[in-house]
């Protein structure tokens, strides 16, 4: 059965007057995996944040994980809408490109800390799951590590267990490499792989072409604002994706 | 000198107390209101942070004297009569409270905004986020200007010897009066509070290290 997890229509977005997103509408179904590529600034990372609102979008509707919301243009957001909202960040989890790890907390409360405070789960069974996340990612042995004493990548690694801890719907993932030096950027990018081969639902901004050809179902080419491509990664990939795809590939 | 020193103690000794009750006493009540009036600055709504504004601009852009005298002198006026050691209290916290509340804030300030949207992004509530995400990290980055405010609240209370509060300040003088021998009065105060500053600065220090440690 396909079920949709994000279904969003027509979200505008302006900084000031300078238009970000224009009319964009995106589908995601369970279990795909989303790459959404394009130049900087094309608003592809605004629209990751307009998802989970940490970016307020101008107006559109949105909904995600069954939770909708119809943002209006000039008219402020209910309680129920921001009800909506809360609930909607519980079953999504956010990857950043700066990791944005707690440092005053070790990798394994990093890891507990939403099960902790938002979940309410009580502590040594949140202690058993952060533990059996952080081996998963392969840092069982950093869970006591405070953030100023990782990597780059494992930081990045860390913040994907700790978006795994909350059992996320769907997971975005902000450019998570783009921090990252080219031999750092494999061990993230194996656990992405890893979750995208367990079925995880995941909307992808990022630069790697490559893990866009091996691991994406499907690719969003994003321009000026708006979507002007959307197919199957082998179709995207293809000699007749057209001639702007084209022109995007032959730079990297 | 000591022999100055060993009569005065018995009169000492209570100044000290009462300096320091009054030093510490204003500096948690005013840390506590210095909080509220940070985040009330730093709100979305425009009402909350004017009341803010005009709060740190008036305790802050007045003198301490003039509010103690305002608060002692001045209130009864209007039937609010309180004994001295309240009214220096009052006074003390208000306007420790103005500049807290700006050492807060530049805190709050700094802590990246990515944690903010981390801690938002899992469906955290606001006051959670505060609480366990972004008040430990603030609180260390205020440490400093936050130790410095309590030094120098600790000598301000000296104000208080104006209305007849009988700290180590209004101490001195009376023996001075009684005995003329000022300078070795006044010195002797002006070496306990250095002692008494000089022991909040290791505390301090001890504090920032440990807060400090993890980071690193």
């Amino acid at each position: 059965m396909s079920q949709t997890k994000i279904q969003v229509t027509a979200v505008t977005k302006a900084f000031g007057s300078n238009p970000v997103l224009k009319n964009v509408d995106l589908t995601v179904q369970a279990g795909e995996v989303v790459v959404i590529l394009g130049p900087s600034g094309s608003g592809k990372t605004t629209l990751l944040r307009s998802l989970n609102f940490l970016e307020q979008p101008d107006s559109g509707t949105l909904e995600i994980c069954g939770h909708r919301i119809d943002v209006l243009a000039g008219k402020s957001m209910s309680r129920a809408d921001r009800n909506q909202i809360t609930e909607l960040r519980q079953k999504t989890a956010m990857v950043f490109q700066s990791f944005n790890l707690f440092p005053h907390l070790t990798a394994l409360q990093n890891v507990i800390e939403g099960l902790i405070s938002v979940k309410k789960t009580p502590k040594p069974e949140a202690v058993k799951k952060g533990m059996a996340l952080l081996e998963q990612v392969g840092l069982g042995d950093k869970a006591d590590s405070y953030p100023s004493r990782l990597s780059g990548g494992q930081k990045q690694r860390v913040a994907i267990a700790r978006g795994l801890s909350m059992d996320p719907e769907v997971i975005f993932f902000d450019e998570p490499t783009s921090a990252l030096d080219p031999e750092l950027r494999d061990e993230v990018l194996i656990v992405m792989r890893n979750l995208a081969d367990a079925g995880m639902t995941m909307l992808v901004v990022t630069h790697e072409l490559r893990f866009a050809q091996e691991a994406a179902d499907r690719v969003i080419f994003m321009e000026g604002g708006a979507v002007i491509k959307d197919a199957s990664t082998q179709d995207f990939f293809g000699a007749e994706s057209g001639e702007r795809i084209q022109q995007f590939l032959r730079r990297y | 000198m000591l022999e100055l020193f060993l009569r005065s103690w018995p009169l000492l000794k209570t100044a000290i107390l009462v300096t320091l009750g009054l030093g510490l006493g204003a500096f948690i009540l005013g840390s506590t209101l210095g909080m509220c009036v940070a985040l009330l600055r730093n709100s979305n709504l425009r009402l909350p942070r004017s009341i803010a504004f005009m709060y740190v601009s008036i305790f802050r852009g007045t003198p301490l004297l003039v509010q103690i005298l305002l608060i002692y002198f001045g209130l009864p006026h209007y039937g609010i009569t309180m004994s001295p050691i309240p009214s220096a209290l009052l006074a003390l916290t208000l306007f420790s409270a103005a500049y807290l509340s700006e050492n807060f804030r530049s805190g709050i300030n700094a802590v990246d905004p990515g944690q903010w949207e981390a801690s938002l992004a899992m469906g955290m509530g606001y006051w959670t986020c505060l609480r366990r995400i972004i008040l430990p990290q603030a609180v260390r980055i205020a440490l400093p200007p936050v130790g410095s405010r309590l030094i120098a609240l600790i000598k301000d209370t000296s104000l208080a010897s104006t209305i007849t509060v009988v700290e180590m300040t209004r101490v001195a003088e009376q023996v001075g009066a009684a005995t003329f021998r000022y300078m070795e009065m006044f010195l002797m105060i002006g070496l306990i509070y250095w002692l008494i500053n000089q022991v909040l600065t290791l505390v301090q220090t001890y504090l920032e290290g440990r807060m400090t440690r993890r980071y690193r």
